[in-house]
């Protein structure tokens, strides 16, 4: 049985770290992508592509915060660097895109990753006010993912139960454990 | 209306095989909660639960959770119907049963509305007149129905009763807004209140569940919720947008408005606004 704790154990604050360092890769990962759109790389642009993308971006800025402010509330320093393995995965990958089609496809995968991590968490802190965390936003994440989905034409609720088989650990993934999309 | 019955038969299939892992992980929990139940069955109820939860019961009264703060902002607390929905909500909490027992049977109840209100769905006319409107309810209805299905057995494995009847508190008011569903939009309404009915009940439970594999279940059908809360709320604004040849898989993303891309996650963080308390569809 759980022990409920007010305050974030140890193991909350790593998590929390994993946590905002993804947060932190979408949030880039979103910018680079409205900037290449910007510039012209992505093709034609979609307004309601144009949209999720500054949205969402929004909604991981905001949750990158809010595991920051959990850490520093701890003592711990913020996050202000994604995983550098997964990192240099999602740039490479990002690198490849050419159109929209492609960057949703990579958010999609970004999305997939954060939900099943979150997922996973929500098991495993112990204090109430991280696991209330973690559960306000895997919500949002699938919300995300469901979107994507309809926009790359497939059906947005293609799950029954939601899975952690994308769960990011800390460790490194490469693109060949990500499971494609199509 | 663009719709490829053959695309999205393709896709459901599909779907349905992402399933087998999800369920083998369930199942695999499954003997972990009944012996969870086992070890529990003829104890006293633990009055350190209890009270865990009476608090954080009361912290959610206090911050407008379980409907509450819904029923202020929209003005209804002052109502006659306001007034009813508060009193049952600020009934004291029931000690004699297990509170882990008592979410999954609410949880149950939840689930088995929803596929009564979908099966209602299907009826209407208007909802069969429309291909992926109809795919997407038949779909939904029985994902909610596998959901109902796993929480019950979490139940049964717990010790508890599984429940077979539709929430008490939310049974009459979807029996009253029947009559009222006189096209998709308000079927879209309907089914979208419910759905995130179900998302914040779930996320409210995740605080006050005594076991992480319990946590990852509500979680895991709390973020199929959302996502079903998601489509209805796109679905929703295209159909009030007059838009509703762009319900379609695929859709033609370059015709669709900005707003597509943000109406379905007005926030960033998911709140426990409309949570049903624990004991609301338990088995009494």
């Amino acid at each position: 049985m759980r022990t409920q704790t007010a305050a974030p154990s140890s193991g909350d604050l790593a998590i929390g770290a994993v946590a905002a360092g993804l947060e932190l890769l979408a949030v880039n990962t979103y910018g680079a992508a409205l900037a290449a759109a910007g510039a012209g790389s992505l093709g034609a642009v979609p307004p309601a592509v144009a949209e999720f993308a500054t949205t969402v971006q929004g909604h991981h800025q905001a949750a990158l915060d809010a595991w920051n402010g959990v850490l520093t509330a701890s003592g711990q320093s913020a996050v202000t660097s994604p995983p550098a393995a997964l990192e240099a995965t999602v740039n490479g990958m990002f690198a490849t895109v050419t159109d929209v089609i492609g960057a949703a496809e990579l958010a999609l995968r970004l999305e997939q990753i954060a939900a099943a991590t979150y997922l996973d968490a929500i098991g495993k802190l112990e204090s109430d006010a991280a696991i209330a965390l973690a559960g306000s936003i895997q919500p949002i994440d699938r919300q995300h993912i469901a979107v994507l989905l309809f926009v790359l034409g497939m059906y947005p609720v293609p799950e029954t139960f939601a899975t952690v088989d994308m769960a990011f650990d800390g460790g490194a993934m490469m693109p060949d454990a990500m499971p494609a999309t199509s | 209306m663009k719709f490829s019955e053959r695309a999205m038969k393709g896709l459901i299939e599909e779907s349905q095989d992402l399933q087998s892992g999800a369920m083998r992980d369930a199942q695999a929990s499954r003997q972990e909660l009944r012996d969870i139940g086992a070890s529990r069955a003829g104890q006293a109820p633990d009055l350190d639960r209890i009270r865990d939860y009476s608090i954080g019961r009361r912290n959610l009264l206090k911050t407008g959770g379980f409907g509450l703060g819904v029923l202020a902002t929209g003005g209804l607390l002052g109502t006659a119907f306001g007034q009813r929905v508060s009193a049952v909500l600020k009934q004291p909490t029931q000690t004699d049963t297990n509170v882990d027992v008592q979410i999954f049977q609410t949880a149950a109840s939840l689930e088995n509305l929803a596929v009564a209100t979908y099966g209602a769905a299907l009826t209407l006319p208007f909802i069969l007149d429309n291909a992926v409107v109809k795919a997407f309810a038949e779909t939904t209805m029985q994902q909610h129905a596998e959901h109902g299905a796993a929480f019950n057995a979490q139940a049964a494995d717990l010790g508890g009763a599984r429940q077979t009847a539709t929430n008490p508190k939310y049974t009459p008011i979807v029996e009253d807004a029947k009559a009222g569903l006189t096209d998709a939009l308000a079927v879209v309404t309907l089914a979208a209140t419910l759905e995130e009915v179900a998302t914040d009940t779930y996320l409210a439970n995740l605080t006050l569940l005594s076991e992480g594999n319990m946590r990852i279940l509500m979680a895991s059908v709390m973020g199929v919720e959302s996502q079903h809360l998601a489509t209805l709320r796109a679905v929703g604004a295209l159909l009030e947008g007059g838009a509703p040849q762009l319900i379609a898989i695929p859709t033609d993303v370059a015709a669709l408005p900005a707003a597509a891309g943000s109406v379905a996650f007005p926030q960033a963080f998911e709140e426990p606004n409309l949570a049903s308390p624990p004991e609301e569809g338990a088995v009494s």
